[in-house]
């Protein structure tokens, strides 16, 4: 369960504060499957890095399991991150210097798992993917799309609790789209895995089971 | 530290080869330019210990007008010839403080015609007072020194127990070898008894042989053991003010002075390794510090993956580590390699006695340049670790945008 709670967020833009989040409350059940809709600059990435502790709110609670998450030390929220949830993030977030296997198994890097037990699994998520013949490759031998396609393997890797996705078909065509969309669903089905997909597609948005707008930092309900 | 991280700091590193090349290249000159200097330090400073303590005496008493030869023959093992009254040896001997007394007289050996090993320093001494050349022999002689025996430094290496050697046309027996010493006096130096000096004496200059020139009742130094009670220093002014003509050298400050010529000879190389040190450390510091910056959308991806601040911290600090330790493998293979090429240029040039350090001692100068080369790297990349610790994950993921 992530429960979220007036949540604030202002950078200082030009002089003065920008509000990229405004008040925001939410509560997400285990096993959900919802989005968040808005504009490039509404502040659904702000939001989506709040849950996830990647930033701190100005004001405002994050409670994940009932643990408020910014009152954990560095080594506890780190472990949380590792073991409950993972991210996938608008950009080319792969590393440079490991190839597809290891950047799928990147998140064992710092957790207690040991690559070689994940290994079979990620050859099975890079399958799916229809990556097979690519393991091996480094991301500068990569397309857009299958960069993109390592990134959400990584993603599952941990079998986390949560997955935040950031525009998560972003470089894909509309098949491979499909496909992922179709491969979120059956892990949510299968694993109660929740998600919450930013975007600004309002295809990709219809297709989860709750859906929200954000606007100049505000949440509402669709 | 976790052998995972190990590995990712490895890939890294490969990532901008010339880069890290840089960098190593940076640690390894220092670690080269430290290495060879503190070796040679090591190998004087260790000659001239064990030279002056197998001298076995705290003052050398030679003549007043010889003791720039005398000096110099000692630290060179330069040959040459001076005299002064036998007498003084019973003289010295009397004087406050000095607790045992033994004379030598040195002659140099001539060129081929007459002897075997020419341009070296014959040392006659005597054997019924010696304490300074039997008790360093590797072999036991339980026995006094004949009149046709000598005994050899360690440094002329073309002869050694068992041979038979000429001198002035007389043969002697080499019945034993010092321990070498570093310091030319004492290794290319041959020992002979004052009986031995005599039968040279007696016989030089017949059947055509080159003459050996000693005027009779001389000796080149007196050797001198001073009282626990009293410093060399304190003993060598009694002697200077009870005897006229002669120089009382305090063998530790034969230490003082060439440390002091070294360190004068070596203190603008120590400048130059000072420099680069600094320089190695303000290029490592700003590499990493553009390292750090490159890789903040990597080190926020890091963290978005369950990195905690302290895996961000020391995986900076592994990569710094891994190539300052490189730097100073290679830097002190390199220093070592060419220091051991070329010792004998470089020593011969600096006109130093030296001893190549032993395993002990080498074992501490190359963990102490090691250590230095690490030191190097975590200094440099301290700073830019402790940016990077810092950085929150989304700030470090913007900021890579």
């Amino acid at each position: 369960m992530i429960e979220v709670e007036h949540l604030n967020k202002a950078y200082p833009l030009d002089g003065r504060q920008f509000k990229a989040v405004d008040d925001v409350s939410l509560t997400i059940k285990p096993g959900e499957f919802l989005s968040i809709l808005g504009h490039s600059g509404s502040g659904k990435t702000t939001l989506l890095n709040l849950i996830g502790g990647l930033t701190k709110p100005n004001t405002g609670t994050v409670r994940i399991d009932g643990q408020d998450i910014w009152l954990l030390n560095d080594a506890q929220l780190s472990e949380l991150r590792n073991e409950k949830m993972n991210f996938i993030f608008q950009f080319s977030s792969l590393i440079p210097t490991l190839n597809v296997v290891d950047n799928v198994l990147l998140p064992a890097t710092f957790g207690k798992a040991k690559k070689a037990d994940l290994y079979a699994s990620a050859v099975e998520l890079l399958e799916m993917m229809g990556l097979t013949n690519k393991l091996q490759a480094f991301p500068s031998q990569l397309s857009g799309g299958q960069q993109r396609r390592v990134a959400i393997c990584r993603a599952f890797i941990n079998d986390p609790a949560v997955i935040l996705a950031d525009e998560p078909t972003g470089d894909l065509d509309e098949e491979t789209e499909q496909e992922v969309i179709a491969m979120f669903r059956s892990f949510n089905e299968k694993k109660n895995t929740t998600f919450l997909i930013v975007t600004h597609s309002s295809d990709l948005a219809s297709k989860t089971d709750r859906r929200f707008r954000m606007t100049s930092g505000r949440l509402e309900a669709l | 530290m976790e052998w995972k991280l190990v590995a990712l700091a490895q890939k890294n590193l490969r990532r901008k080869i010339f880069r890290s090349l840089a960098i190593i290249a940076a640690v390894m000159v220092v670690a080269a330019t430290l290495f060879s200097v503190t070796t040679i330090m090591e190998s004087v400073e260790q000659s001239l210990e064990r030279g002056t303590a197998r001298l076995g005496a705290d003052l050398m008493v030679v003549p007043a007008k010889a003791e720039t030869a005398a000096r110099t023959a000692l630290l060179t093992g330069k040959p040459s010839a001076f005299y002064m009254d036998k007498s003084l040896v019973a003289r010295l001997k009397n004087i406050r403080g000095v607790r045992a007394v033994t004379s030598q007289i040195f002659l140099k050996t001539a060129p081929y015609a007459c002897c075997d090993v020419s341009d070296l320093f014959l040392i006659g001494f005597d054997p019924d007072n010696d304490f300074t050349i039997k008790p360093w022999l590797t072999n036991a002689l339980d026995r006094p020194l004949a009149a046709d025996e000598v005994i050899m430094g360690r440094g002329i290496t073309a002869y050694t127990v068992g041979f038979t050697l000429n001198f002035y046309n007389q043969p002697f027996k080499v019945v034993g070898m010092l321990e070498e010493t570093g310091m030319e006096f004492i290794d290319n130096s041959i020992f002979i008894s004052y009986a031995g000096i005599d039968r040279i004496l007696a016989h030089s200059g017949q059947d055509g042989a080159t003459p050996a020139a000693i005027p009779p009742d001389q000796v080149s130094t007196v050797l001198v053991q001073v009282a626990p009670e009293y410093t060399p220093d304190r003993v060598a002014v009694f002697i200077q003010a009870e005897v006229d003509g002669v120089k009382a050298i305090v063998t530790d400050r034969i230490i003082a002075s060439v440390r002091k010529q070294l360190f004068v000879l070596l203190k603008s190389v120590l400048s130059v390794s000072a420099i680069l040190w600094t320089m190695a450390l303000l290029l490592v510091g700003v590499v990493f510090s553009m390292i750090v910056n490159e890789r903040r959308r990597e080190l926020g991806i890091f963290r978005a993956m369950g990195a905690k601040k302290t895996h961000i911290f020391q995986l900076i600090m592994l990569e710094a580590a891994i190539l300052s330790s490189l730097g100073g493998i290679v830097g002190i293979g390199l220093g070592g390699g060419v220091l051991f090429l070329f010792k004998d240029a470089i020593y011969q040039s600096l006109n130093i006695p030296h001893l190549w350090p032993n395993t002990t001692r080498f074992v501490g100068l190359i963990s102490f340049c090691m250590l230095l080369s690490l030191l190097t790297g975590i200094i440099a990349a301290l700073g830019p670790a402790i940016r990077a610790f810092m950085l929150e994950p989304y700030e470090a993921i913007r900021g890579g945008e």
